[in-house]
């Protein structure tokens, strides 16, 4: 009954909402939660490239984490063409949620967490797009580890395809200076259900092996990728048999999928599924010393090409007119 | 492809219960713990993008949270997209 009750209120509230709402045109704002803690004063700074402090730290997330470019040069990823329509609600929508103990607006969601972006989508239609920090709809945000999906899609386009022969093929048919290494021997299913069993903990503590990893890759005078995973050669439990969140093992993913298909990532990804997406911008992603993208991490993207990405997949790989990423 | 990428069986160690309360995983995407396939591309300090096939829903979330692995803010993001399922799922 209580339940009931609740959700006919959450049903009232909604419509109060929805009658008050803006269009669902992009709604930006110069603030934030904690916004002079994230550096508002000084327009959101990035750290220079040469920066020895820590460039995790408050100040710096707003600017680094919406213009990554400015941290290191980032290997383009072009689109082409006119962009894919993305229609407008007349009005925005504004659910209504219950947490911690009250009922809570979408614009309180925004007042009580640091969100740089937040856009709400169905079908093809925006239904709700708002920036914080100063942020809009030109910059181009970082995945972080939204791109280890992007890297398992181009695995799976590399499959079907036929560059990739077999999902159970062992990474050194494709990069054969991981052979006699325990990740050689290891399946490219493993390595997409995050299951090499290789010895790497990814804690995200000081010197943990994911630090280890980014040591290797992120340095301009870095060893690049084969060396990184290199320094990952303890077997810990056999492929395919148990969970380990690895950003190793989607770096390996990458590998695999840049010697299979002769090009690199940021083409792959690019000529396969940027350019069909119809996305309004390039995107980027960052390449280690030796030419190689940094498969785990560091793409960035306009907050409207992630939502058509995600529209994408909702979409079972078909936008835009074309079957992009294959459905079975 | 996306189908197999996106669906866990259910007696799999991955499965969404068996790896973590709420999310299991399957071809490097976060798959959520639901009656019908639903699921996630998750980065830290609170980036991702939510997908519901069956409503077409999605939700893009850049942010710039403090810690980068999940906290209470991620409970209240899913408490949102939870809502936006429920009250904006039909057409």
């Amino acid at each position: 009954m209580t339940r009931r009750v609740c959700y006919a209120t959450l049903l009232l509230l909604a419509l109060a909402g929805t009658a008050r709402a803006e269009p669902a045109e992009p709604m930006f704002s110069a603030s934030g939660p904690e916004a002079e803690a994230y550096g508002s004063g000084e327009g959101y700074p990035v750290p220079p490239p040469d920066y020895q402090g820590d460039r995790l730290s408050q100040h710096f997330l707003v600017g680094q984490y919406s213009h990554f470019d400015l941290f290191r040069p980032l290997r383009t990823v072009p689109t082409a063409g006119p962009p894919s329509i993305l229609k407008r609600a007349a009005t925005e929508i504004a659910p209504l949620y219950a947490y911690g103990g009250r009922l809570k607006l979408i614009t309180d969601y925004l007042h009580d967490n640091p969100a740089t972006g937040l856009l709400i989508a169905r079908g093809d239609t925006i239904l709700f797009e708002h920036y914080q920090y100063a942020r809009s709809d030109k910059d181009r945000f970082l995945s972080q580890s939204m791109a280890k999906t992007v890297t398992g899609l181009l695995v799976g386009i590399a499959l079907s395809e036929g560059t990739i022969h077999s999902i159970d093929d062992p990474v050194a048919t494709y990069v054969p200076e991981l052979a006699g290494t325990a990740y050689g021997s290891t399946s490219i299913r493993a390595l997409l259900q995050m299951s090499s069993g290789t010895d790497y903990r990814e804690t995200y503590q000081p010197n943990d092996d994911v630090a280890k990893l980014t040591r290797s890759v992120f340095p301009p005078d870095g060893p690049g990728a084969v060396a990184a995973i290199k320094q990952f050669d303890t077997r810990a439990a056999p492929p395919g048999t148990r969970f380990n969140y690895s950003s190793a093992d989607t770096e390996v993913l990458g590998l695999v999928v840049s010697r299979a298909v002769h090009m690199p990532l940021a083409e792959y990804l690019s000529t396969r599924i940027w350019k069909k997406l119809g996305a309004e911008a390039d995107a980027g992603w960052l390449a280690d010393p030796t030419g190689q993208e940094v498969a785990f991490c560091c793409m960035v993207a306009r907050l409207r090409d992630w939502a058509r990405l995600g529209l994408m997949l909702a979409h079972d790989g078909e936008w835009n007119g074309q079957q992009i990423v294959p459905r079975q | 492809m996306i189908l197999d990428a996106t669906t866990v069986p259910e007696d799999s160690y991955l499965a969404p219960g068996k790896l973590s309360p709420l999310l299991g995983y399957g071809y490097q995407v976060w798959i959520a713990k639901s009656v019908r396939r639903r699921f996630s591309l998750l980065g830290i300090h609170g980036q991702a993008v939510f997908v519901d096939p069956a409503t077409k829903l999605v939700l893009v979330h850049t942010a710039v949270r403090l810690h980068p692995e999940a906290t209470a803010q991620d409970l209240e993001l899913v408490a949102l997209w939870y809502a936006v399922l429920a009250q904006y799922g039909a057409k």
